[in-house]
């Protein structure tokens, strides 16, 4: 390879959330006219560093220059000027705004200080050709279809000349042509000199359109490569990390494969983002479901929870099919959701009274609530679960969070239910809490309920689960019907690929 | 086609109302009737077109309650005292266009719920005006000033020109300009205008600044339209312009506060009300007609289908 130009130069940058480390001292350079493809698992620090380059978030201590300017003291605003530009994962587009004054969005240009529309619609119809996507720019933004809304952020991004354009997770929502569109427009800009840094989990993907790889696990850079000389097993490896070597160790003997009749039962469920998805849960196993940010979990969940409906297909829990959450909930479900704060607990309310929601019928009396039983039964909870509080009144809202997820673990353990939902139920906690979420889990199953696991940590999965699905792009792709002799880095490959096996790195 | 139904189906029954009360009273459709309730119409039109600036934002403002009774009362007071009319009215539009700064401030700098904020301020500016007034009517003599309001130009209420030439400076201000566009854009996707570099905080500001000086002037007119600042004037526009904004929403850009929208809404309004006093209705009814008209216009504004355009 030739001597290439740096263009952008991260040294030792750190950044500190409260309580999390996002950032530890992480070192990166990119070159000019590469495609430097950025991977790690949930939490890695991925959006973080990309957020520090935008200048959207500032950076505790380090050095980052962007063609031998000092970005320290540079704005959002400077940084666009200097030709930083970003595609966002969560596109931003004005519903009722049209496609060309979405793509010109905040420098419309004006002619004797009326907006020029002639002219704002041909740059619009100028950027959106170097996007290498037809799209008529007066339709309004609302009936553009997600992989639509992509070519759009794009045309914005491009409309203010990048010079180093930023990608996080384009293809996430995109069918294979608009993916070979999208590779062959960044190709383009690569020959003409822009940088690109390009988010994504599909290893297939990165090892089609990117020339390095750098990859980031805990907050910290393990890896920078060549994609050519690096395989996909090593890149599953750094990704996952020593953590492949189990630290929790699961009790095997509580495992007691009694498989009378599935307490759960998911027949032919799909949804806008999944596909024909069947499961069966057994009273007394932990099922994880496995797969990588917009595979489709989320939704699946959402819809085994009755939350959302699905196209096709039931979800049978006992015998009875659950149409909302308040019948999941009466039937038996306890959900542990994935957005803790805003679904899980109820910040306002105390300690007491969040875990005691789900039995207040059974403790009600003429009208009123016992609190005497209500108070001994969560002061039992507390001890049980080891939830760390000042009194049973704190605010739930003041707990930290791997206590705010034992409250609601607690809630629905106590309150008898036979079958437990968890998304994402030991994201964001420290070691020392997950193990404990952990415990408890194997226990729920161990005294007879079934859990669905949901997470994107497959070395977690492994660990924790008795039974593992992958998904990948909204279908089941692999199922294993034990996590004993279990090769983390294949149920990687298959979440990551859909496909098992070895990657052939020149394969298109 | 759903689209095109919802577009249409309110002026259809605008028609209805029209042909309903011609019918009981012939005079409801003739010129004179016209003018009339364009005179009636205007103040109310240019307070609803300050709120809907604010409301394109993404914001709401009910500063207007407490603003246009305030300007009112001091206007009178102060012509009947012989002050300099002209420099009243710079002196009050000032005042108005302080209000807008204040709410701008609280609003997009210091991020306070708009909703809770105007409505301080609205209580605010009532009690300057009681301070003010001690709650008495103020009439105004003068009939060199009365004629601003209540003269014709070219055979049309001056009221009339008043509101249209406003409509028309806010429809090139909010759909040909840049500025328009900024507005429109974070009331639009707030997110997305940052992302591009559109000062948020600033567009918002001026937006309240903007709705004030509207409330300013519609608070300068008012005493001039009924000879005298009557009491707690701005409170009665309250519950009738927030209804016209809402009516706006189911014309011309659906689900979306709009311009042209208010504009018509407050005119609907207005005849509405006219011409249930001319068929007999006895006022004290009007509110709960009014009342009935918002929740219709928010049923029709939040239909689903309209407004929640996800991404």
């Amino acid at each position: 390879m030739d001597k290439k130009k740096v263009v952008l130069k991260l040294t030792n940058v750190v950044k500190e959330f409260p309580g999390v480390k996002a950032l530890k001292g992480v070192n990166f350079d990119l070159y000019q006219g590469e495609i430097h493809a950025l991977i790690g698992a949930n939490g890695a620090g991925k959006t973080t560093l990309v957020r520090i380059i935008t200048r959207e978030l500032k950076e505790d201590s380090g050095n980052i220059e962007f063609m031998n300017i000092n970005l320290k003291k540079i704005s959002v605003k400077e940084a666009r000027q200097l030709g930083i530009s970003m595609v966002e994962q969560d596109i931003n587009l004005i519903p009722f705004f049209t496609v060309a004054e979405n793509v010109m969005l905040g420098s419309f240009p004006t002619k004797a200080a009326i907006i020029d529309r002639k002219k704002l619609n041909g740059l619009a119809v100028k950027f959106l050709k170097k996007t290498g996507k037809d799209l008529d720019v007066k339709r309004k933004a609302y009936s553009l279809s997600p992989a639509e809304q992509v070519f759009v952020a794009l045309a914005r991004a491009l409309a203010v000349n990048p010079k180093l354009l930023i990608l996080d997770e384009p293809t996430a929502r995109m069918g294979l042509s608009d993916v070979k569109i999208l590779f062959t427009t960044l190709r383009r800009l690569k020959s003409e000199g822009v940088s690109i840094i390009y988010i994504s989990h599909r290893l297939e993907e990165i090892y089609e359109i990117a020339d390095r790889v750098t990859i980031l696990r805990d907050g910290e850079n393990v890896l920078t490569s060549e994609i050519s000389s690096v395989s996909a097993n090593e890149i599953v490896k750094a990704i996952i990390g020593e953590r492949g070597v189990v630290t929790f160790i699961r009790k095997k003997e509580t495992v007691l494969k009694e498989r009378e009749e599935p307490v759960l039962v998911v027949r032919g469920l799909s949804g806008y983002k999944f596909r024909n998805i069947k499961l069966e849960i057994f009273p007394g196993e932990v099922v994880g479901l496995v797969g990588m940010v917009g595979a489709g979990k989320t939704e699946l969940v959402n819809a085994i929870v009755g939350r959302e409906k699905g196209l096709e297909g039931d979800v049978i829990l006992d015998g009875k099919p659950i149409t909302s959450p308040y019948k999941a909930v009466k039937f038996g479900m306890g959900v542990i959701p994935e957005k803790r704060k805003k679904e899980g607990i109820v910040g306002e309310a105390t300690v007491c009274e969040n875990i005691s929601l789900p039995i207040l019928s059974k403790i009600i009396r003429f009208g009123f609530i016992n609190f005497l039983q209500e108070r001994s039964y969560c002061k039992k909870a507390v001890e049980i679960f080891n939830i760390q509080t000042p009194s049973l009144t704190q605010k739930v809202k003041y707990l930290s969070g791997g206590n705010q997820q034992k409250v609601i673990v607690a809630r629905w353990f106590l309150a008898g239910k036979k079958v437990l939902i968890c998304d994402e139920a030991s994201q964001g906690m420290d070691v020392g809490a997950k193990f404990e979420i952990y415990e408890f889990i194997r226990k729920f199953a161990k005294d007879g309920g079934a859990v669905l696991y949901s997470t994107s940590d497959i070395p977690e999965a492994v660990q924790v689960c008795d039974r593992i699905v992958v998904m990948h792009r909204g279908e089941i792709v692999k199922e294993y019907e034990s996590t004993d002799d279990i090769s983390l880095d294949e149920v990687v490959l298959y979440a990551m690929t859909g496909k098992g096996g070895q990657i052939n790195a020149k394969e298109n | 086609m759903r689209k095109r139904i919802s577009t249409y189906s309110f002026l259809i029954v605008v028609g209805f109302i029209i042909m309903f009360f011609t019918f009981v009273n012939p005079r409801f459709l003739t010129w004179t009737n016209f003018c009339t309730i364009f005179k009636q119409n205007a103040i109310l039109s240019i307070i609803s077109l300050g709120i809907t600036i604010v409301m394109i934002t993404g914001e709401i403002d009910f500063s207007y309650g407490g603003i246009v009774g305030l300007v009112g009362a001091i206007f009178a007071g102060m012509i009947e005292k012989n002050y300099t009319p002209i420099s009243v009215v710079f002196l009050l539009l000032a005042v108005a266009v302080g209000f807008g700064v204040m709410n701008g401030f609280l609003v997009s700098y210091l991020r306070l719920p708009s909703f809770m904020v105007t409505v301080g301020t609205m209580f605010i500016a009532m009690g300057l005006e009681r301070a003010y007034s001690s709650g008495l009517t103020c009439w105004i003599k003068n009939e060199h000033l009365l004629v601003i309001a209540r003269g014709e130009f070219l055979g049309f209420p001056n009221l009339g020109w008043f509101s249209l030439i406003t409509l028309l400076i806010l429809v090139w201000l909010i759909y040909f300009t840049r500025p328009g566009s900024h507005f429109r854009s974070i009331g639009g996707n707030e997110k997305a205008a940052r992302e591009v570099g559109i000062s948020v905080t600033f567009y918002k500001l001026l937006a309240f600044m903007l709705a004030g000086f509207l409330y300013g002037i519609a608070g300068i007119l008012e005493p001039l339209r009924v000879s005298g600042a009557i009491a707690y004037a701005g409170q009665t526009y309250l519950l009738p312009a927030l209804t016209s904004v809402f009516l706006g929403t189911t014309m011309f850009y659906l689900g979306q506060y709009n311009i042209p929208g208010t504009f018509v809404g407050a005119f609907i309004m207005t005849m509405l009300m006219n011409g249930l006093t001319l068929a007999g209705l006895p006022f004290y009814l009007t509110p709960l007609f009014q009342g009935i008209l918002l929740v219709i216009a928010v049923a029709i504004a939040s239909d689903r289908k309209i407004k929640q355009v996800k991404f």
